[in-house]
């Protein structure tokens, strides 16, 4: 059979669980995903039929959708989002893929660091990336528009941020480190056996790479490219610092003015939210028909190379231009955000004495640095391992099980993300008080933890799945049948191949509780106050410089984190080459 | 008789009267005291930022050995999470200091307030002397918010290599056509700075409605990001800005960046007054209510009002706290527009719409 081949078959053939304790557990499983997803959910799309505004009584009508799609600016609002978003996932899709296939697939020097620095890239907080960006990118005072205008030949500035390219360029530096992030584990579990026999038929490297790789990846693919699509449809930030002025406005923006309009506008708001979940249910539907038409195995029992294809004479060439890409979306936007903790006011080279470490002495004899540095530790290290295990069980019981209920409970999992972020932290606060199940944890850091784990549940279930996928059902038969328990199985054969994707999901699961501020707001506590909102502190206090330090100390929190999981993770996956 | 008894008691009256109160107050402040001290603990919601937590924490648990538990958003982030708690009967919160929008806005309608005026102990705080205008202010029927800094607020800023702060006599000089395209603002058609500009604007007799329309045909920028304002104006990108966080751009100043604020005593229809985030209430069923109370009289007594109005850069409605720490001209004005207050919020709805119009958002 070619490696090109694709089966047709009608359902998954997977490790069979037939003890009856495994169904009860997995029917558990279900009812806490359904409870803790569909809750939230339920609540979002009642308040958009609540017109009572906050401390008045009740009132149910449809006035709040009637003012949210009367607005004219709806239409053009939802049309730079797509066209953002198409634009940006588009770019970063082809470069992203052949990043990762360069780093996971061949013998680029350096790839192990050069993929690193892409993580690096995407552990960087958006809006200090974004000012240094402005710094540099400002068509009036940016420094390399200066630089390049001292050259004869050019007169006006060459870049202009505040452009819808502009927006692009500047998401691009966080969107092809998610892209390496994501691609590079899946790809890494390809059988090299498989490109080899194309190209002993004749192929390319570059063909094997169009007509082999890429479609066996797709699961992966698929994933990140909705992660990409919800994650621009939910980009606000960017968007308010350099749209806004061009008036160039996103369809978050509108969702956001009106949360935080004085009173709140929430009918209106959650009304507009509604479209993620229209949005959400397309991409899935388009997701689960791909997938389910094919298989994408690509680590059998038969035995698995990890033989890396040779560059050649291309080798050096590639690396200097994957070393530049590394470095414009990582060291510029770091030596930005550095340099800013150094200065005393931000950008401004031509105050007196415009260097100072008042800003670091400041932050580091805050008497709430430690705290929030040891509740964002607790909080991330605690989403970051219950997201690992649940999501990995969740996404187990999806593949690997043939659990009646495994279709709903996939399509479960994607469901936070139909809540756009920015409402999600209401939804999940309506759900404590509304249903008071979990009122007592309010106020902890373990209600922020569960929240957090709500919030990259679609994430880390079908990063994990795609993943499962590639692994044929033989592995754990023959552990079986040579008289391995589940857990045997679990922990000797599926456990390295997944650890790799485990790794990227607790990372992501901790730089989400690290950096999230609007969970927090609503659910946290004096006592659970988190890095996030300390910078927020010095940041809403005009204090941009000391909030650019304890961002700048969260960035090497998690990339400390990082660096320590690939290490471990190293020791317990596969060995690659 | 009578005349008699009159004689002897108003004597003592006056005589004794006066240390009766005093005595009268003292006891009923220990009693409180002892009973806040046991409670250990009070529950402030108050405005994110440094600034407002340090003089909101340290400086009340170093006087009376009482913790602070201090959470610090915005208004419009914390409504929906006190309101969501009330409602569920869930009481966690014993002091409010924010802005008078969520206060007056959302706080009052929903009855999250007590009235103040009982919960008033120390004679610095009830003295009508101490406060300017002759008494603390105080908002909502029964006296539920009060307004501890109204401030005379900066309303135009300009980059002073490129514009002569003095070159503006009236808010008229900004329609001249040379600020066509040249002038930022900060967003009118959300809550903020820029929008109380514009409230000023409508709510004052020689400009208006008109003038907000001829103003919108200058072509302004509209911005959001109250540092990014400032930075775009101290790099030249645009001249002049309209409506911005004060405190943002005075900590610019004092970092040298060249901007300015224009004086708004130069400009012939002056400024607004509003108290920025110094605004301050007792929640209803309040956790701590003696703790409150104890707050609640140092955050309005001479102490609390110096930590408070410096570190914000506010200044405090009382007499005796020093306003060195910014511009002379942010003392309030006799007579100036207010737009913090109940006619204020319910002309900024009129106002919303009109900028929604005029800016077409």
């Amino acid at each position: 059979m070619s490696p090109t081949d694709t089966v047709r078959t009608s359902r998954p053939r997977g490790f069979f669980l037939s003890l009856e304790p495994a169904t009860l557990l997995m029917a558990l499983l279900f009812g806490v995903v359904a409870l803790l997803v569909l809750t939230p959910l339920f609540l979002i799309l009642l308040n958009s039929f609540q017109l009572g505004r906050p401390g008045e009584p009740i009132v149910y009508g449809l006035e709040g959708w009637r003012q949210a799609f009367h607005d004219p600016s709806i239409l053009s609002a939802l049309w730079n989002t797509v066209s953002l978003a198409v634009t940006r996932q588009a770019i970063a899709l082809v470069i992203g893929v052949m990043l990762a296939w360069l780093i996971a697939r061949t013998d680029l020097p350096w790839k192990n660091s050069l993929e690193f620095v892409f993580w690096v890239s995407f552990f960087l907080p958006s809006l200090p990336v974004a000012l240094g960006w402005i710094l540099l990118l400002d068509d009036k005072f940016g420094l390399l528009n200066r630089w390049l205008q001292a050259l004869p030949f050019i007169k006006n500035a060459v870049f202009n941020v505040y452009s819808f390219w502009g927006i692009v360029w500047v998401h691009m530096t966080t969107t092809l480190g998610v892209k390496v992030l994501l691609l590079a584990p899946a790809f890494r579990n390809l059988d090299a056996t498989l490109e080899e026999s194309s190209r002993s038929c004749g192929a390319s490297t570059l063909g094997t790479v169009f007509r082999v790789v890429i479609p066996l990846m797709m699961p992966a693919i698929l994933v990140s490219t909705i992660l990409g699509v919800i994650r621009s449809m939910e980009a606000f930030e960017i968007e308010l610092l350099l749209g806004v002025p061009i008036g160039l406005f996103v369809y978050s923006t509108k969702i956001r003015d009106m949360v935080t309009y004085e009173p709140p506008e929430y009918a209106p708001a959650t009304a507009l939210g509604t479209m993620f979940l229209v949005v959400l249910l397309a991409l899935v539907a388009f997701q689960r028909w791909y997938v389910g038409r094919r298989m994408f195995r690509t680590v059998t029992g038969r035995g698995f190379s990890t033989r890396v294809v040779a560059l050649g004479r291309w080798r050096w060439p590639v690396f200097w231009l994957v070393a530049l890409i590394a470095f414009s979306v990582t060291f510029t936007p770091v030596i930005m955000l550095g340099m800013g903790t150094f200065m005393r006011a931000f950008g401004y080279f031509d105050i007196p004495n415009p260097w100072t470490l008042e800003n670091w002495q400041r932050v580091l004899s805050d008497p709430y640095l430690v705290q929030s540095a040891r509740n964002t530790i607790v909080v991330g290290l605690g989403t970051a391992g219950a997201g690992v295990v649940f999501y990995g069980l969740i996404a187990y019981v999806v593949v690997k099980t043939r659990f009646a209920g495994r279709a709903i409970l996939d399509f479960l999992s994607w469901l936070p993300w139909a809540i756009p972020g920015i409402l999600m932290g209401l939804a999940l606060l309506w759900t404590v008080f509304q249903t008071r199940v979990l009122l007592f944890l309010y106020g902890s850091v373990y209600l922020l933890m569960l929240a957090l784990f709500i919030k990259s549940m679609p994430f880390g279930v079908q990063i994990t799945k795609s993943v499962l996928l590639q692994i044929a059902p033989e592995l754990e038969e023959a552990a079986r049948i040579s008289g391995g328990s589940w857990i045997q199985c679990y922990r000797r054969i599926l456990l390295p191949l997944l650890t790799p994707t485990f790794i990227v999901v607790g990372l992501v699961c901790f730089m989400s509780a690290a950096r999230d501020i609007s969970t927090v707001v609503l659910l946290g506590s004096a006592q659970s106050r988190t890095m996030a909102l300390l910078a927020l502190d010095y940041a809403f206090g005009g204090q941009f410089e000391r909030g650019s330090v304890v961002a700048f100390m969260t960035s090497i929190l998690v990339i400390v984190i990082a660096m320590l999981a690939r290490m471990i993770g190293g020791r317990v996956g596969i060995g690659g080459h | 008789m009578l005349k008699r008894w009159l004689l002897w008691m108003v004597p003592l009256l006056v005589l004794f009267g006066p240390s009766l109160g005093e005595a009268a107050w003292k006891e009923e402040w220990q009693k409180v005291l002892k009973a806040a001290k046991k409670e250990g603990v009070v529950a402030v919601s108050g405005p994110a930022g440094v600034q407002s937590r340090d003089s909101l924490t340290k400086p009340f648990e170093d006087k009376y050995g009482i913790r602070v538990n201090f959470f610090g958003a915005s208004g419009r982030e914390l409504s929906p999470r006190i309101m969501a708690e009330r409602r569920a009967g869930h009481y966690t919160w014993d002091v409010y200091v924010h802005g008078t929008t969520t206060g007056l806005t959302v706080m009052i309608p929903a009855g999250a307030f007590k009235p103040l005026q009982p919960a008033l102990i120390l004679p610095e705080v009830t003295g009508a002397k101490n406060w300017r205008g002759g008494g603390l202010e105080l908002l909502g029927k029964g006296g539920l918010l009060a307004v501890m800094t109204p401030f005379q607020r900066g309303t135009i800023f300009v980059n002073t290599n490129l514009v002569d702060p003095k070159e503006f006599k009236s808010y008229k000089d900004l329609l001249a056509p040379k600020w066509k395209g040249k002038m930022a603002v900060d967003d009118p058609t959300k809550p903020g700075p820029g929008q109380a500009t514009f409230t000023f604007f409508y709510l004052h007799p020689e400009l208006g409605a008109d003038f907000i329309r001829a103003l919108a045909k200058q072509d302004l920028i509209m911005l959001r990001d109250y540092t990014t304002q400032a930075d775009e104006l101290g790099h030249g990108r645009y001249p002049v800005l309209i409506g911005t966080a004060d405190f943002v751009v005075e900590r610019r100043i004092r970092q040298q960046v060249p901007i300015a604020v224009v004086n708004p005593r130069q400009l012939k229809e002056g400024s607004d007054v509003s108290p920025a985030n110094g605004a301050a209430a007792l929640y209803q069923n309040a956790p701590h209510p003696n703790a409150a109370k104890v707050y609640i009289n140092w955050l309005l007594s001479k102490d609390g009002q110096s930590y408070f109005a410096k570190n914000m850069g506010y200044i405090s409605a009382r007499r005796d706290v020093s306003t060195d720490h910014t511009f002379p001209w942010r003392v309030p004005q006799p007579g100036a527009i207010k737009t913090y207050d109940e006619h204020a919020m319910m002309m900024k709805k009129k106002v919303r719409v009109l900028v929604r119009e005029v800016f077409r958002r």
